[in-house]
């Protein structure tokens, strides 16, 4: 197996990494805990 | 600030997300499971109120981000994308189908499911997928008769599986005409092979049996005239091909 460590060159991935990780971990918070809480308390 | 001010800030910054970026590459997906903590009291939930749907939301739900987490953890060429995917199916099951908010929000939520997750995961370091396992070829026809030629060790058959060897050769370089020999090896590798059994067995050779040792090299010096003789007959066709385009062209 290559262990070449190939980055994925995507436009997200050109953004800064921390704007990138806090957006990223914001966006799907939002989304998960807001499809599950719906769900929940439906 | 002053230029060596912002080189140092600079070189720290670098630092520090090249230090974060490497733990953030070991647990690369393990914050998904963190997402979907949620669902584990909605299952309950579904499962008391007794509606199929919202279990099965649910279910999927936890599933489909854990086969995410487990890609991501993989960390081949294109699992991110996969992963975001998983994550944003999973997004569109639990809002459509547990949460019910209707199919254009559950769209919107599911793309911002795969949104987040590529915004997290992409730019991680990704190695290629391990080759396909090699699948060992049965020897091909060539190196079939080569061992078999080398078996016979007679050394009144020597001049013969001199000439064979060097159709083998021949054929080597250009596989294309194996077709055309194929029959031709078949047949000599046989009956060489049932010379060389009775002559190690201690039988007397009969007195055909130079002749048709001659017969067999010279067809085998035969065939491989042949064969070059159909590659100059192919030479001359595209000699004659190129010509005549030039000749059309006007370059001559």
């Amino acid at each position: 197996m290559s262990s070449d460590p190939r980055p994925e060159r995507t436009i997200l991935a050109t953004l800064p990494a921390p704007f990138r990780r806090v957006a990223g971990f914001w966006l799907l918070a939002l989304t998960l805990w807001l499809a599950s809480a719906v769900a929940l308390f439906r | 600030m002053s230029r060596r001010k912002r080189e140092v800030w600079g070189e720290a910054r670098a630092r520090l997300e090249g230090r974060s970026g490497a733990f953030f590459t070991r647990t690369r997906g393990l914050l998904l499971p963190l997402f979907t903590g949620p669902l584990m009291p909605d299952l309950v939930a579904e499962v008391v109120k007794g509606k199929s749907g919202g279990v099965v939301a649910a279910l999927l739900g936890l599933l489909l981000p854990l086969l995410a987490v487990r890609t991501l953890r993989r960390g081949r060429l294109g699992d991110t994308a996969r992963a975001a995917v998983l994550v944003a199916v999973a997004t569109g099951l639990v809002a459509g189908l547990g949460a019910k908010v209707g199919a254009p929000v559950a769209v919107m939520l599911a793309f911002g499911a795969w949104l987040g997750t590529r915004l997290l995961y992409d730019g991680a370091p990704e190695v290629a997928a391990p080759p396909a396992p090699e699948i060992p070829q049965p020897p091909g026809l060539i190196e079939e008769a080569r061992t078999r030629l080398a078996r016979l060790g007679d050394p009144r058959l020597r001049p013969v599986l001199d000439t064979m060897g060097d159709l083998l050769d021949d054929l080597d370089e250009r596989p294309e005409r194996l077709p055309l020999a194929r029959s031709f090896l078949t047949v000599h590798l046989d009956g060489l092979e049932r010379i060389a059994e009775r002559l190690d067995a201690g039988a007397d050779p009969p007195p055909g049996l130079p002749q048709l040792l001659v017969d067999l090299q010279s067809a085998a010096e035969g065939l491989a005239a042949r064969l070059r003789a159909e590659e100059s007959a192919a030479l001359d066709i595209q000699v004659k091909v190129l010509a005549n385009r030039l000749r059309q062209e006007g370059y001559t």
